[in-house]
């Protein structure tokens, strides 16, 4: 595969094989805003092939794959240097013909289905804010943007997370997130016992990402602490709403954001895996 | 023509928001599913086909956009 150096490169390309195949499907159509962040961070690699193209967002431990194919042929693989994921995004009540034929597709290819992500949403509420002034969050609990010397602890609790299924980002641009002031930590007794990623998605609405709770510390409402500081950070910087990704099946996220009123907004991922 | 494209995308997006000013793509307004959707909404209704090549934000950032958009496709 050939790395995309610019974005321009990726646009001439897509348009290319929009134009050469009519009947077109693809998993996930990614608009240049989407595909900028991995071509800057080296990530973004194309493959041209004879009825179609298909990008690869490789990470460190997988790669994923969008395919740009006309309906009648089926997936063709890249070589494989890693596990393949190939991941279809819909919004659940509007599942394009498209998307449905390249599911299709990709179980035909021995995909085998991985994991649905949901993507849930809720209102910022007054009554889950917290002042942010103050860096106790309990008698036993307190916040503090996370520092470069907090890295290892960081990545040492995000090892209980799913590899293929998250968003761990590699240490260049978890120090960007430093920068940023986007990774906030609990501490308890004088260790992190939970992190969380916020970022701003627009001007009304802001994300939260790998939120974590050391997994000796869990029912103790660190989890809940989170949400809230959470919601108060992306409440100053301007933020109504809060979107955040998690598997359908992941009960612990699902029943701690019920709390603070998240719903799904429609928006689904279906992974598929090849390991 | 305004009117429809409004219309349209306060279906594709019902809390859109339309306010002066606002940068439909730039600003994250409008996310890529939407973008695929509208486009598909778009092209029925008015009966054009929008392609990849169209899918800059400079079409996409306001109604006025879309329209001139949509204007140039119908010539």
């Amino acid at each position: 595969m050939k790395k995309i150096l610019e974005l321009d490169q990726y646009w001439d390309l897509l348009n290319k094989y929009q134009e050469k195949i009519s009947d077109m499907v693809y998993n996930h159509m990614m608009l240049p805003g989407e595909a900028a962040p991995h071509i800057d961070e080296g990530k973004l690699y194309y493959e041209e092939q004879k009825d179609g193209i298909v990008f690869s967002v490789k990470e460190r431990d997988f790669c994923k794959l969008y395919f740009y194919i006309s309906e009648e042929s089926d997936i063709d693989l890249p070589e494989k240097d890693r596990p393949q994921l190939i991941e279809c995004i819909y919004r659940e009540e509007k599942e394009d013909s498209h998307i449905q034929k390249l599911r299709k597709k990709t179980e035909a290819a021995g995909f085998c289905p991985y994991v649905k992500n949901i993507r849930i949403r809720a209102e910022i509420k007054e009554k889950d804010l917290i002042p942010l002034d103050k860096k106790n969050l309990r008698q036993d609990l307190f916040w503090k943007y996370a520092s470069e010397e907090d890295i290892l602890a960081i990545y040492e609790l995000w090892e209980i997370m799913d590899i293929y299924n998250s968003t761990i980002p590699e240490e260049k641009k978890l120090k960007e997130m430093l920068e940023e002031k986007e990774l906030i930590t609990v501490w308890k007794e004088g260790k992190i016992c939970g992190v969380a990623r916020v970022k701003l998605e627009n001007r009304r609405t802001g994300s939260i990402w790998l939120i974590t709770v050391s997994k000796e510390l869990r029912r103790q409402g660190i989890a809940t602490e989170l949400y809230r500081l959470c919601f108060s950070i992306l409440k100053e910087k301007g933020c109504r709403y809060v979107i955040q990704w998690c598997d359908e099946k992941n009960q612990a996220v699902l029943s701690a954001s019920e709390k603070f009123g998240f719903q799904s907004d429609g928006t689904i991922s279906r992974s598929y895996i090849q390991k | 023509m305004k009117e429809t494209v409004i219309e349209i995308l306060m279906d594709v997006r019902p809390d859109i928001d339309l306010s002066e000013g606002v940068k439909l793509i730039d600003d994250g307004e409008l996310e890529s599913l939407d973008v695929v959707a509208l486009v598909g909404e778009l092209n029925d209704e008015f009966d054009i086909n929008i392609s990849v090549k169209h899918l800059v934000p400079e079409n996409f950032n306001s109604v006025e956009a879309i329209v001139t958009l949509i204007e140039s496709l119908q010539e």
